[in-house]
């Protein structure tokens, strides 16, 4: 007996398909017995192994079992996609609503999500960042609380680097202020003595240069921006800087090396690092022991150290430094890694990294979040709606054997289906619309990026399934419950009655009026706090620095013969720039005052409004007669009833009140400090600190212009610093104006999804009713009674829904501005007028067109039963 | 007749082979006939393929047939026209039917 091969046999039995399998396994054997006869077994062989390998075709080969179960659900779920597609294209307009909605929404969420990201995980790019640490110390208050202090003594940094084998490398960083003189380019700059480690362990790019620069004591390594203002085109490497300290000291350096601009999400920012070796020889503090404070020390940990063991060695230190500063009694030692620094920063005090309080991120995160609800409900409650056309699909479905699931997963599949749509349009929304907008109003940009991959799969991830759930889970479950029965025999209705979606709306409406109205509270009150009288006259102002009673002379010389200075005169304080606080006393009452002294013709030049008295007397400078002009807030808090003539006094001296003035903004950052009692008196010409310009009506910028070159002539040495008094608040009234954008928008934002929200349940409501309203119509109806019909529901929805969110937002947002600012703009009916006059617009102008519309239906049109 | 059901050569040669085979149609004997008539050799998973393939258009019938000795004692799949695959052979025999009439006689009597 000649058999066939064994291999192919096996072979044939393990890929056929078993129901083929007799058949083929027949045939060929078959031609098998043939072939021997004919043509000999080993042709026969070969033949039979041929026809094996060319029976192995797909439609022959096995299939697991599950796979015709999986081929079935990819059917069934491709089916959902198409219907689900195809509903969105039908009913374009409520789609559209939903998923624009959504995305704007999202867009929001996207965009602040991103600026919380970036602010949460600042310096983390730093390769070795999470061995980095700054070494910050614990005092006790007056008030018994621990309070942490950036500063650390000057000798911690190099003791521990001896003692301890773990700390790889210390940094420390001490700050200053210098005039830094480049040819003729001289300005005021904040500076910073670092240890060389501080450019070994950061990651900083250079433009030029590298991090070895700090070992030679002579360099300096500048940021790109001061290389940008001293030198413009020409390349800085080389050249060399003057520094002049405070302590009259000057020191020539060489520019080393150029850093790169920094990352957006750099919180350390320096723009002057100067060699640490040179601080003891400038000698701006006596003597550099236990005692003098650094501003940061920073120090560099193996891998692997634990940090908390590393500072229990460090408790030994606590003593040393008490023992040489009993002054300042620190009771521990804290390690804050880089990684955290910058969001620990407002808990530390005179801290090296610049960060925001973190109460502003929590507010933005809230109000993304309130947003994203919003939307998800307006989702929810026009998805339950826009069912009701699907009612008959939905019985029809079950009766033909669907069961409840089956349903809610077809549903839950198209309304996941417009929730990506939404997702993507929202990422579309806020990289081209949002990022831009927001990042022109940031004094920095953000770059549309998450701090990683991981955070942005988990974000996307995170709001698929919220959203998801939210928006997408309860239409579907709901509209997967009916009866069929109950469908076909016409009984079930919904939309029109349902309690749960009209908590839904008035919730929506209730958070719009919250935003509407707090937003415009907030904005009122930027604005008042925008146009708060100065109370001086700012216009045509010029105030510069001098450093000395020659250069004052010398600029009294050119005012004198300047044909655009109407008036010049001293001062050793000036509005928005100097000032001292000072304990004032009167009989028995003691207050904190702000003083200032000038010329006495300070007080007429800006124009200072007298409400009774007279301006100090310009011949009265004797010491046992000083004559002193008080503001209004100084004559409530001190309880004068006839200030006139009253004395008053600081420490021994005796001052007279001569004249009394409306209040004026001494100081820049109005809204964030309250405005206290104030004088000016009268100060000698030693005490002068600036020289003050009034110039003829709109030649300010000229003045300016030849001021300053006058100024390099004389003072060659020293920086031009001057303030034209009409600028000094524009950063000021930029952070208002800002602010104020910031919450118009949100609250925009709000009204629009609220408005959306209204319309689309609205037009539902009203497509559903059309044969009602045809009715009424037939049996003489008017248009207005029609529209009052058709909106009752909803006018009940927004007035409960305007007295549960205007009483709550103005109750939050007085919180909040109380909060920060201390004179907020007294309490006022306009912007509550204001918030529910667009309100009440922006709603009725979404709705008017379809209340329009059931109003002009055509009876013959709905009611035609054909 | 719509795009979809239109014949393959080999598909309508082996829907005429079983026609022919009235009954007597399996994948062996099928190769063998074609072999016969027009002296192609097929691989006898080519026959089986097309035979699947024309089964699921609806033009064939199969059933299993009884157990006999031959092959092992397995069973062989017997094929059969259905009336559908009967018209769609008549259809495809018509047309070119009228296309051959329509050939000219010219066209012969340049080869004498």
């Amino acid at each position: 007996m000649i058999n066939p091969p064994q291999w192919a046999q096996r072979f044939l039995k393990w890929y056929c398909n078993p129901q083929l399998l007799e058949e083929i396994e027949g045939d060929i054997y078959e031609l098998f017995d043939r072939r021997i006869d004919e043509k000999g077994p080993s042709f026969a062989r070969k033949r039979f192994a041929w026809d094996v390998i060319r029976f192995c075709r797909w439609s022959n080969i096995k299939r697991s079992k599950t796979y015709n179960q999986r081929s079935n659900s990819i059917i069934m779920i491709s089916n959902y996609l198409q219907v689900g597609f195809r509903n969105i294209t039908r009913n374009w307009l409520t789609s559209s609503i939903n998923i624009l909605g959504l995305a704007l929404a999202l867009g929001c969420l996207i965009t602040l999500f991103i600026f919380i990201d970036m602010q949460q995980n600042m310096d983390r790019y730093h390769s070795n960042a999470a061995n980095i640490y700054q070494i910050v110390n614990k005092v006790r208050n007056d008030d018994g609380n621990l309070s942490t202090w950036g500063d650390s003594p000057i000798e911690l940094g190099p003791t521990i680097l001896a003692n301890h084998p773990q700390a790889v490398d210390i940094f420390r960083i001490e700050h200053q202020t210098a005039n830094v003189k480049y040819e003729d380019k001289v300005f005021q700059e904040n500076l910073n003595f670092v240890d060389p480690g501080y450019l070994d362990n950061l990651d900083y790019g250079f433009l030029s240069g590298d991090h070895k620069t700090l070992e030679n004591r002579d360099h300096v390594v500048i940021s790109y921006y001061m290389a940008e203002k001293y030198f413009a085109d020409e390349d800085p490497i080389g050249k060399q800087i003057t520094m002049k300290f405070y302590n009259s000291k000057v020191k020539t350096f060489t520019i080393g090396a150029v850093l790169d601009k920094y990352r957006y999400n750099t919180s350390i920012r320096l723009d002057f690092m100067i060699p640490m070796a040179n601080f003891e020889e400038i000698g701006m503090a006596k003597k550099l022991d236990w005692a003098y404070l650094t501003d940061a020390t920073f120090v560099v940990l193996q891998d692997g150290t634990d940090p908390n063991e590393f500072k229990s060695e460090l408790l030994q230190y606590i003593e040393v430094q008490n023992s040489f500063d009993p002054e300042w009694i620190i009771e521990d030692f804290e390690l804050i890694s880089l990684n955290e620094l910058s969001q620990r920063n407002f808990e530390i005090n005179s801290p090296v990294a610049g960060s925001s309080h973190p109460s502003g991120r929590i507010a933005l995160g809230v109000i993304a979040v309130l947003l994203t609800l919003l939307a998800c409900f307006n989702y929810m409650n026009i998805s339950v709606a826009s069912s009701t056309k699907r009612l008959k699909e939905i019985a029809l479905r079950k009766v033909m054997g669907s069961n409840r699931s089956g349903i809610a997963i077809q549903f839950l599949f198209e309304n996941l289906l417009q929730v990506i749509i939404a997702i993507l349009l929202g990422c579309i929304i806020s990289y081209f619309l949002f990022m831009p907008g927001f990042n022109s109003v940031l004094p920095f940009t953000i770059p549309f990026k998450f701090a990683s991959i991981y955070t942005m799969i988990a974000f996307f991830l995170g709001i698929f399934l919220f959203v998801g759930i939210i928006s997408s889970l309860y239409p579907s479950l709901y509209v997967s419950k009916f009866q069929p029965v109950s469908i076909f025999k016409g009984k079930t209705r919904f939309g029109s009655k349902n309690l749960f979606s009209k908590i839904l709306l008035g919730f929506q409406l209730t958070v719009a009026f919250i935003t509407v109205v707090s937003g415009f509270l907030f904005a009122y009150n930027a604005m008042h706090l925008k146009n708060t009288a100065w109370g001086y006259n700012a216009e045509d102002i010029l105030s510069v620095r001098v450093n000395d009673q020659s250069q004052f002379s010398a600029l009294r010389e050119f005012a004198d013969h300047h044909p655009d200075v109407a008036q010049m005169i001293g001062a050793s304080d000036n509005f928005t720039q100097d000032y001292g606080a000072y304990s004032v006393k009167y009989l028995e009452n003691d207050i904190r005052s702000i003083v200032l002294g000038a010329a006495p013709e300070y007080a007429q030049l800006m124009q200072l409004k007298l409400i009774e008295g007279r301006f100090a007397n310009r011949d009265l400078e004797d010491e046992s007669n000083m004559e002193v002009i008080i503001n209004e807030q100084m004559v409530s808090k001190l309880n004068l009833s006839d200030p006139l003539g009253k004395r008053i006094s600081i420490d021994s001296d005796i001052y007279t009140i001569v004249g009394v003035v409306e209040d004026f903004q001494y100081h820049l950052w109005i809204a964030y400090e309250p405005l206290l009692p104030a004088m000016i008196c009268v100060n000698p010409k030693e005490e002068y600190h600036y020289a003050i310009f009034k110039s003829t009506p709109g030649t300010i910028n000229r003045l300016d212009a030849s001021v300053k070159e006058y100024w390099s002539n004389i003072a060659p040495n020293d920086p031009y610093d001057r303030v034209i008094q009409m600028d000094a608040y524009d950063e000021y009234l930029r952070e208002m104006d800002s602010n104020i954008m910031i919450i118009g928008f949100i609250s925009l934002i709000a009204v629009v999804l609220a408005s959306l929200g209204l319309f689309g349940l609205l037009s539902f409501n009203i497509q559903s009713r059309l044969k009602e309203f045809s009715v009424r119509k037939i049996l003489g109806a008017e248009l207005l009674q029609i529209i009052t019909v058709a909106s009752r529901q909803y006018f009940w929805i927004v007035i409960i829904a305007f007295f549960l969110g205007a009483p709550l937002g103005y109750f939050l947002i007085n919180q909040m501005i109380v909060s920060i600012y201390p004179d907020p703009a007294p309490a006022s009916a306009t912007p509550f007028i204001v918030a529910i006059l667009i309100m009440v617009l922006t709603l009725s102008l979404s709705i008017i067109g379809q209340l329009l519309k059931a109003g002009k239906v055509n009876p013959v049109e709905n009611l035609r039963h054909e | 007749m719509s795009k979809g059901e239109h014949l393959g050569e080999l598909e309508e040669l082996i829907l005429l082979t079983v026609g022919s085979l009235n009954n007597e149609a399996y994948g062996v004997s099928i190769m063998d006939e074609i072999k016969k008539l027009s002296g192609r050799d097929l691989n006898v998973s080519a026959v089986h393929a097309v035979l699947k393939r024309l089964e699921t258009k609806g033009y064939l019938n199969s059933w299993m047939g009884g157990a006999t000795q031959e092959r092992g004692g397995r069973r062989k799949r017997y094929f059969s026209l259905t009336a559908s695959g009967k018209s769609v052979l008549d259809y495809s025999m018509s047309y070119r039917m009228k296309l051959y009439n329509n050939i000219p006689d010219i066209s012969f009597k340049f080869s004498f």
